[in-house]
């Protein structure tokens, strides 16, 4: 493993339960993510995709093994610890975008900045600079309803990456896109890994999305089966 | 517990228009009946407070709302073996204008020089009105509530038909009292009884009749044997009394719309129970609709506490603007009469009034507030509204 790693998995174990049955969706799992890192996870519905990153972000808890950040155990934290280890080190991207629909493109990206010490000012200019970044300066002041579904997923991309966070984890961001709102996504995403150094875990079926990154990780039955690239 | 994203809960209401303002308004209803009921009770009980212990009254025992002869009077007088003052009403009725219930307000016949000795120490007006009420006869006194409304001034002319009465009378303002008491009220028109008796004999109507006599006593402690003493005269007269203290008096009237605080009570309670079950549904219904949004809200980092606060204050917000625009229409009929009660606003009507909006929106604001908080993130985001 290396020394580099952001991110680390060690001996992780995840099981469902529905009803008497159990799901064993991760089986002792190993594997880190380097800082820099653009990592894509594939694999088969069901093979674990989702609860690495769940796991990743600090949504979920693993049943046995470690999942540390920067070295921290993030699973040894309470619930509002991983709130707010969650707001300061991770930016999420959906797949169904996941904007509040109540609230303006800069509204939905200023709500992270709610939970920094910056003033409405502040908040309000970040807000806009991220929006910027992806490219849509000139849709702050519209609802997610007014917005593509390409424009929605940038906002969603803009919203993550609002509080500067070290770690964007991405749960098929392209996978509800046409081919060049999708293009302009994993370009976005590839930007802001090689020029602003965001460290990204991405899941996709896409292959030619998953070419985007350094290295692909394959799951099958909540294992590694084959790994792709280098690691950064 | 860090910022609280308030902007999303007012983006809510905007967005939410109608049922923002349906949950208002069912809350303002019900904390207006709830406090027009009490207004109405307290206004009940304060009159009866207020009535003087100096006082009885003799009415028909067979009704309220049966004559006695006027030939009484010397009578009673004569039994009072002067010590009380004594006056007699007849209420008249009458239509003003027209049958609408706005100008259906209390009208007696009285003497003047009587009245005054008997309820003028209640009353505020101007000894010169006092004395062209006596020297008129065709004068009359309104209260300044009856003035304001029927916009009535010195001077002007009041008209009325007799519905129980026969005949018409014509009646000139000549004073405008104001009470001193909450149990006299504001919005009675007072005449010379010997005018209504004579334009009824003349039509061929009712004469030589009274409603009530009531006295005053130089000493409240003799109301008990002089009222047992009247009654006790006319006890084998077709005219059989029932004299009771003006505080007995005004309780059985009262009696007549009966056990009027246990039925409001129970109207009340009902009306908020079914309130607290529409706010509790609509809470819910919000809470359910934004499952995946709590799921992202949670995912940026806003805790379960933040979640908790925002929940609850939403539903307390829409049920405390309810009360309060509830409290501000009870407390504009202060004073008022609401079906010959002078209705009573003391600020424990009002601070039970926003303390049950309250109470409503915390309860209401309870179930969605847990569910919101013990909402697993990874649960929430794959669940749709």
């Amino acid at each position: 493993m290396s020394d580099n790693a952001l991110l680390r998995f060690q001996g992780v174990d995840k099981i469902y339960k529905r009803g008497d049955e159990e799901l064993h969706v991760l089986a002792g799992l190993d594997m880190a993510v380097n800082a820099g890192e653009f990592l894509a996870l594939m694999g088969p519905s069901g093979c674990g995709k989702s609860t690495i990153l769940n796991l990743a972000g600090g949504l979920d808890t693993p049943d046995a093994g470690t999942v540390t950040f920067g070295g921290e155990d993030i699973g040894a934290l309470s619930d509002a610890g991983r709130a707010g280890w969650r707001s300061r080190n991770v930016g999420f991207i959906f797949q169904a975008y996941n904007l509040i629909p109540v609230l303006t493109a800069r509204q939905n990206v200023a709500l992270p900045l709610l939970l920094t010490p910056l003033g409405s000012k502040a908040r309000k200019e970040q807000a806009e600079r991220a929006l910027r970044i992806v490219g849509l300066g000139d849709r702050m002041e519209h609802y997610p309803n007014q917005l593509s579904g390409g424009q929605e997923q940038r906002v969603a991309s803009a919203r993550a990456l609002a509080t500067d966070p070290r770690l964007l984890l991405a749960d098929e961001p392209t996978g509800d896109l046409d081919a060049t709102s999708a293009k302009d996504i994993l370009d976005l995403l590839q930007r802001l890994n090689r020029e602003n150094g965001k460290t990204i875990v991405m899941v996709t079926h896409d292959p030619a999305a998953a070419e985007r990154a350094h290295r692909t990780l394959k799951l099958d039955k909540g294992r590694l089966v084959h790994s792709t690239g280098a690691a950064h | 517990m860090g910022r609280i994203p308030w902007r999303l809960m007012f983006a809510h209401f905007r967005r939410n228009k109608l049922r923002a303002a349906l949950t208002v308004g069912s809350v303002f209803m019900a904390v207006l009946i709830f406090g027009f009921l009490r207004t109405f009770i307290v206004g009940m009980e304060t009159s009866l407070a207020e009535c003087s212990a100096n006082r009885i009254i003799s009415a028909s025992r067979l009704s309220l709302f049966a004559h006695m002869p006027k030939s009484l009077e010397p009578e009673i007088t004569e039994l009072a073996e002067g010590k009380a003052e004594i006056t007699a009403f007849t209420w008249y009725g009458g239509i003003y204008i027209d049958s609408d219930p706005k100008h259906y307000w209390g009208r007696f016949g009285t003497h003047p020089e009587s009245f005054k000795k008997v309820y003028g120490p209640d009353l505020i007006l101007e000894e010169d009105a006092w004395q062209k009420w006596t020297d008129l006869r065709q004068g009359c006194i309104i209260g300044s509530d009856l003035a304001n409304d029927e916009n009535l001034k010195l001077g002007d002319r009041v008209h009325l038909t007799g519905n129980i009465f026969s005949g018409e009378v014509d009646l000139e303002v000549v004073g405008i009292y104001r009470s001193k008491v909450r149990s006299f009220d504001q919005k009675t028109l007072f005449f010379n009884w010997d005018y209504l008796n004579e334009t009824s004999k003349a039509a061929g109507g009712r004469k030589d009749c009274v409603s009530t006599y009531c006295m005053l006593l130089k000493n409240a402690a003799d109301s008990g044997p002089l009222s047992a003493k009247i009654d006790a005269a006319f006890e084998n007269s077709p005219h059989r009394t029932m004299t009771q203290t003006e505080r007995a008096f005004q309780a059985q009237f009262n009696s007549m719309w009966g056990n009027l605080p246990l039925f409001f009570g129970i109207l009340g309670g009902v009306v908020l129970l079914a309130c607290l079950m529409v706010t509790t549904n609509t809470m819910m219904l919000n809470a359910r609709e934004r499952i995946q949004e709590t799921g992202v809200l949670k995912t940026l980092g806003f805790t379960k506490g933040t979640l908790l606060v925002l929940t609850l204050t939403e539903s307390l917000l829409l049920c405390m603007f309810g009360g309060l625009l509830a409290m501000f229409i009870v407390q504009s009929v202060d004073g008022e009469i609401l079906m010959f009660v002078i209705a009573s606003v003391p600020p424990s009507t009002i601070w039970l009034g926003l303390g049950i909006a309250t109470a409503l929106g915390l309860v209401s604001g309870f179930f969605p507030a847990r569910l919101v908080s013990r909402l697993e993130i990874v649960e929430a985001l794959r669940r749709r509204a």
